[in-house]
């Protein structure tokens, strides 16, 4: 076998095992039960210290690429704002593509709980220019955002009642893919001193992790292991559902077993990677 | 049209995925829709949401100052004059006013997010004296109440239960000494030595011997447990995407969708069987 070849075998294996452990454990997986974290809690915790019928900011900046990881967190959280009935706002500063799901993700939560688009939720458009709209928003929402996405004066929706500018939300989630993050801890946190709290994908958590202790943002939902925290506080009769019936949905929490039995498979890989790399290196040294 | 919908995501994800087997025309095809589709979609989003949103409708308006956001339009196309050599040098201006902006605006808050609040974090005392005040005692048997009525008559593994224990440990952390109270010491020092030890790792002007060695060492050690953490990180969100791609391949399988997975798949193996072989004929036909 040339050494191509072996190369190739050796990535082949990998994607096949890798692949394997998906579906072994896509076919007999079931429902993880998590119990969240401090550094959960605390999100759930800021949300719930809201009084009924707060304004709540939602800053939806991923697109479908990431609506995998996030989606599952968007809908644990709009679980908990829909049953204390927070007037819902959305908006993006991600890309062009985000509106558009992250209105989708909304409705559909939305439509199951019964709220009403205008008076319960609204989903605004995307805007550019990273920092500055935050600033701005910061001054005079009303100046930026004259209207909603579909086209209705922003005054004309009771969702936006008593807002007319960034600091009137008593708390800013911004459940993200990117460094939009960045933005809200400089212009929102830093400037306005908007409390924020982080929903990421998991790549990015351990980036944020720092501005906890600050208290820069009030806590972090990271990745799927972070949404299913999340739906162990806010989504226990589908959790309940789920378990008795098979059918997980979308939830976080159906995917964490493959996670982790995945997890499991690169730890193993990694050892072994490294047993074989110091025997070659030994029977190197060997070798005359 | 939802089965054409499903038929069209499975097609498009196993032609992506064939990557894995080799560059191969499915591959190609998949490439080209996803940058073509993307970069269409990014125009027109961009020409109705800013153009035509921020610009067109502006100046086409009532409002008496309309005519300002002219200034913003005329410093973007400056930026096209790049493309005509003779007069590219007028871009610069475009250019320095977005360098000025954006430094004026980033370099204040960066320093204040990142390295001011960020340094005064660090240097919190490593031991925390318990708050022996009347106040701190008291929210301590609030939460104390609280914990052992959610305890009466709720399931024993209650999120309730769970969530007035986190709360009650929370609080009594504060008025007394606890096992919480000395973790969270705990970790101030491990932070306080990790931020010392790398500081000396990158610090350069001397050279790394004796004790700054030892420093820098331990250094190392934060740093390579950063990078595992990360990478662990990166590990599960990637799986969490590949999990919803194999998720909804799965779903899409079912005879509702025309078992669309299946066909797909053994369609896709087919032709890429029988284009190894065309090419296999033709490589030898050559070294013939």
């Amino acid at each position: 076998m040339t050494p191509e070849a072996r190369k190739n075998a050796v990535r082949w294996s990998v994607f096949a095992l890798v692949g394997a452990v998906i579906t072994v454990s896509l076919l007999f997986g079931g429902v993880s039960d998590f119990h969240p974290t401090a550094v959960v809690r605390k999100v759930y915790d800021e949300v719930e210290a809201l009084p009924d019928g707060s304004p709540i900011l939602i800053s939806s900046d991923f697109d479908p690429g990431s609506e995998a990881e996030l989606k599952p967190m968007m809908d644990a959280v709009l679980e908990q704002c829909w049953r204390k009935n927070l007037r819902v706002i959305v908006m993006t500063i991600c890309s062009p593509n985000s509106p558009e799901l992250a209105d989708s993700i909304v409705r559909a939560s939305a439509d199951a709980h019964g709220k009403v688009y205008g008076t319960d939720y609204a989903v605004f458009g995307y805007l550019a220019g990273g920092s500055a709209p935050i600033l701005a928003l910061g001054q005079d929402w009303h100046a930026v955002y004259k209207t909603d996405r579909g086209g209705t004066p922003c005054r004309d929706l009771p969702a936006m009642k008593g807002i007319s500018k960034l600091t009137d939300f008593p708390l800013c989630l911004e459940i993200s893919a990117v460094s939009t993050i960045d933005y809200w801890i400089l212009a929102g946190n830093a400037k306005y001193g908007l409390k924020l709290g982080l929903g990421v994908t998991a790549v990015m958590a351990t980036d944020y992790y720092q501005y906890l202790a600050t208290r820069q943002v009030v806590g972090i939902i990271g990745g799927v292991s972070g949404a299913s925290q999340y739906e162990s506080m806010t989504r226990q009769d589908a959790l309940r559902k789920a378990r008795e019936t098979k059918e997980a949905g979308d939830l976080a929490s159906a995917r964490m077993p493959t996670q982790s039995a995945i997890h499991v498979t690169i730890i193993l890989l990694v050892v072994l990677g490294n047993i074989l790399y110091f025997a070659g290196k030994r029977k190197e040294k060997a070798s005359p | 049209m939802e089965i054409v919908g499903a038929w069209i995501a499975v097609g498009l994800t196993l032609f992506m995925f064939s990557f894995l087997y080799k560059d191969n025309p499915f591959y190609k095809v998949g490439e080209n829709l996803y940058v073509g589709i993307t970069i269409g979609y990014f125009v027109i989003q961009l020409w109705y949401k800013t153009w035509i949103d921020k610009v067109w409708d502006v100046l086409t308006g009532q409002a008496h100052d309309r005519f300002v956001i002219l200034i913003p339009v005329l410093i973007g196309a400056l930026l096209l004059t790049r493309f005509v050599p003779k007069i590219a040098w007028m871009s610069r201006w475009a250019f320095a006013f977005v360098i000025g902006y954006g430094a004026g605006l980033a370099i204040p808050a960066t320093l204040t997010t990142s390295v001011v609040i960020q340094a005064q974090a660090t240097a919190k005392p490593l031991v925390t004296m318990p708050d022996r005040s009347p106040g701190a005692a008291k929210a301590t048997e609030n939460a104390k109440a609280a914990y052992d009525k959610a305890k009466e008559g709720a399931a024993k593994e209650d999120e309730k239960i769970r969530a007035a224990r986190y709360r009650y440990e929370q609080s009594r952390s504060v008025s007394e000494y606890t096992f919480l109270t000395a973790y969270r010491d705990f970790t101030t020092i491990v932070i306080f030595v990790g931020v010392f030890c790398v500081l000396f790792y990158f610090f350069f002007s001397i050279e790394h011997r004796g004790p700054v060695r030892a420093f820098s060492r331990v250094g190392i050690l934060f740093l390579m447990i950063y990078f595992g953490a990360s990478y662990g990180n990166t590990v599960m969100g990637r799986l969490s995407l590949l999990y919803g791609r194999v998720l909804d391949l799965k779903d899409y399988s079912r005879q509702m969708y025309g078992f669309a997975t299946p066909v797909i798949l053994v369609l896709m193996i087919a032709v890429l069987a029988a284009l190894h072989v065309k090419n296999k004929g033709k490589d030898e036909g050559h070294a013939a």
